[in-house]
């Protein structure tokens, strides 16, 4: 191969890598120009508070999804978390938020194991456990809404830290400086690079692929964590029906407009992070501009494909 | 012993299926009396046929998830237009059913996207559409025609319902046609291996074409008789219906890989979850609350057993090859 053809592919890697990058920064100047009181800080710590819950199921996602798998059990471990917290909330133990964290975990090393260890397919395992979490919740909550009241740590989650900076945008930040230096420094997010580009050879090469695979899930589920106490704190209530419902079709679609190969490969963490916003924007941009719900709906999925078309996946 | 051990091994879901039965005799007295196990099967066959439609297409090793959104939609068109023409009303939905099934087959074979995440755009953009033609809120008409009361509602010999004929009539076309027409079986090559399929001069995109616009026309047929029997059109109509239908599916014993399964296996299927959640609002003893909790562990035992027969045949099947192996060498 000659070297202009070389570079040539190799710029368009890069315009791969960095599409929602790019979608971001014009959808950001589209709204500038556009959209009347957008240009606001106000606007902006919105955006993040209401982008994090997507944003951190995204970051556990896009590392599933970079394995070859999926997991659509998330929304319920979301729904899950908030409530058992809360139940613990109302009795007045704050302690028991870590035994959610626990449990949450052990579901997400439950569904590793079952995909890596048995072989199930990650789709099927994780809609097992879509239907067992969600239910847990319902049953354990014992019909309807938990309501606790603990006003001091609703109070410390609205204030802003240095007066304008949300705390939802520090616990971001730091997600996803942990995530990237995962994946882009340490040797597990090659391990996982490699297993999702080719599990055998992935195998033959030594990586011990069982401790992979549970790994990602558990990061997910413990990502999911994080997402449902956000959600629980800000309304100081967990509705166990309601809570994280269909949250994972958000994050699949952050994922993957991010750039993470649905079929397996890098885990583009960057790329998630601005498909999440991405995908939060236009939902804010509507609105903002009077447009309907349904109209939003339509226009993600309009932009799911065309991620996904410039991307230029192929089936393995 | 070997005949009846493949016996048992080729009918696991009817035994399941029987099992579940018998449990449910157990329970509750009520439960094998004609008027409930009337009712049990209407309601499995609504879910039933969004099922075949998903046989063919996990069969092809793809899957759909726009079904539940696309069960909505057609909801929404048999009452809208069932005001103005009887005919219309029926065949409006049916199109449009295939229509989004061809739009899915061309997000898979023309903008070679992951079939996952392909429909699941659909999925979000045919509930978006439904959701700007309802506006929001539920379709009602005052009453149905008779012609389109009867889809839903009708009753043959007091307790054989419209639907329940509808649904095995599918059932048994859609199992001829996967056992003796040429479309069925290059279903199964497909799924068992699209590069050898291709190779045999198997039209892959044709296949997966096919599957796709059957499912929608499943999907849209369940839509038809569910919005005639309640008779109004409300905007999430069906929603979570798609998992419902795959975990259907993988109960009767097809692998989501593509390539194993079968129609009466299907049928068993959609017969135990409809049995399963019909047991569940009979009984006393457990909180309804828990009812998913249950399925979902159903479902997980069951894809357990599936994966240790798996494994345990190709460990069968590994030792053959080894023992080859051996035998060339030496």
């Amino acid at each position: 191969m000659s070297s202009i053809t070389k570079n040539f592919r190799f710029e368009i890697t890069i315009f791969r890598k960095y599409v929602s990058v790019l979608a971001l920064l014009a959808l950001i100047i589209f709204n500038c120009l556009f959209t009347q009181n957008f240009v606001s800080w106000v606007t902006f710590s919105n955006l993040f508070i209401q982008a994090s819950k997507v944003v951190l199921l995204g970051l556990g996602m896009t590392l599933i999804i970079a394995t070859g798998g999926i997991d659509i059990s998330v929304g319920s471990a979301m729904g899950l978390s908030a409530t058992i917290s809360a139940i613990f909330l109302v009795n007045g133990e704050p302690a028991g938020i870590l035994l959610s964290l626990i449990v949450v975990a052990a579901f997400g090393v439950l569904c590793g194991t079952l995909v890596s260890k048995f072989s199930i397919l990650p789709l099927i395992a994780t809609l097992a456990l879509r239907y067992i979490l969600r239910g847990l919740a319902q049953g354990l909550s014992g019909r309807g809404t938990v309501t606790y009241n603990s006003p001091a740590l609703t109070q410390f989650f609205i204030t802003p830290i240095a007066g304008h900076f949300p705390i939802h945008f520090f616990i971001l930040v730091i997600a996803v400086i942990i995530m990237y230096l995962v994946v882009n420094r340490m040797k597990f997010g090659f391990q996982v690079e490699a297993y999702g580009n080719n599990p055998i050879a992935a195998k033959i090469a030594g990586i011990n692929t069982t401790k992979i695979i549970i790994l990602c899930y558990a990061v997910s589920a413990i990502f999911a964590w994080v997402s449902g106490m956000l959600e629980m704190i800000m309304v100081s209530s967990a509705d166990p029906s309601t809570v994280g419902l269909d949250m994972e079709i958000d994050a699949i679609a952050a994922a993957v407009i991010g750039g993470t190969p649905i079929t397996g490969g890098y885990p583009n963490i960057i790329g998630t992070v601005c498909g999440a916003l991405l995908l939060q924007l236009i939902t804010m941009m509507c609105n903002m501009n009077n447009v309907p719900y349904s109209t939003a709906l339509m226009i993600k999925a309009g932009i799911i494909v065309f991620a996904l078309f410039f991307h230029g996946f192929r089936k393995k | 012993m070997k005949k009846f051990k493949t016996f048992i091994l080729d009918n696991v879901t009817l035994i399941g299926l029987l099992t579940v039965i018998f449990i449910g005799a157990l329970i509750s007295p009520t439960f094998l009396s004609l008027q409930n196990t009337s009712n049990l099967l209407r309601s499995a066959s609504i879910m039933g046929l969004v099922s075949v439609g998903m046989t063919f297409v996990i069969l092809c090793g793809s899957i759909d998830l726009s079904v539940s959104s696309v069960f909505s939609l057609s909801c929404y068109f048999f009452i809208v237009l069932s005001r103005y023409s009887v005919i219309l009303a029926i065949l409006v939905p049916l199109a449009v059913g295939i229509l989004v099934g061809l739009a899915n087959g061309f997000l898979i074979n023309k903008m070679s996207i992951p079939a996952f995440v392909g429909t699941l755009a659909t999925m979000l953009f045919v509930r978006g559409l439904v959701l700007v033609l309802c506006n929001n809120v539920t379709v009602n008409v005052g009453s149905l025609p008779p012609v389109l009361n009867y889809i839903g509602r009708g009753v043959l010999l007091q307790y054989i319902s419209f639907p329940l004929i509808l649904f095995i009539l599918t059932v048994l076309i859609a199992a001829f046609i996967l056992k003796k027409r040429f479309i069925g079986r290059t279903m199964y090559i497909v799924g068992g291996n699209a590069e050898a399929a291709k190779m045999m001069g198997v039209s892959v995109q044709g296949t997966l074409y096919t599957a796709h616009a059957l499912s929608g026309l499943m999907a849209a047929m369940a839509g038809i008789i569910f919005a005639s029997r309640v008779g109004s059109s409300y905007p999430l109509a069906g929603n979570g219906y798609e998992l419902y239908a795959i975990a259907s599916v993988v109960i009767g014993g097809a692998a989501l890989t593509g390539g194993i399964g079968k129609m009466t296996g299907t049928l068993f299927g959609s017969l135990i979850m409809g049995s399963f959640s019909n047991i569940f609002k009979l009984q006393r003893y457990i909180d309804p609350q828990w009812e998913f909790v249950m399925i979902g562990t159903i479902l997980l035992a069951v894809v357990i057993i599936q994966s240790f027969a798996t494994i345990y045949g190709s460990a069968r099947r590994k030792s053959a090859k080894v023992y080859v192996e051996q035998m060339g060498n030496s």
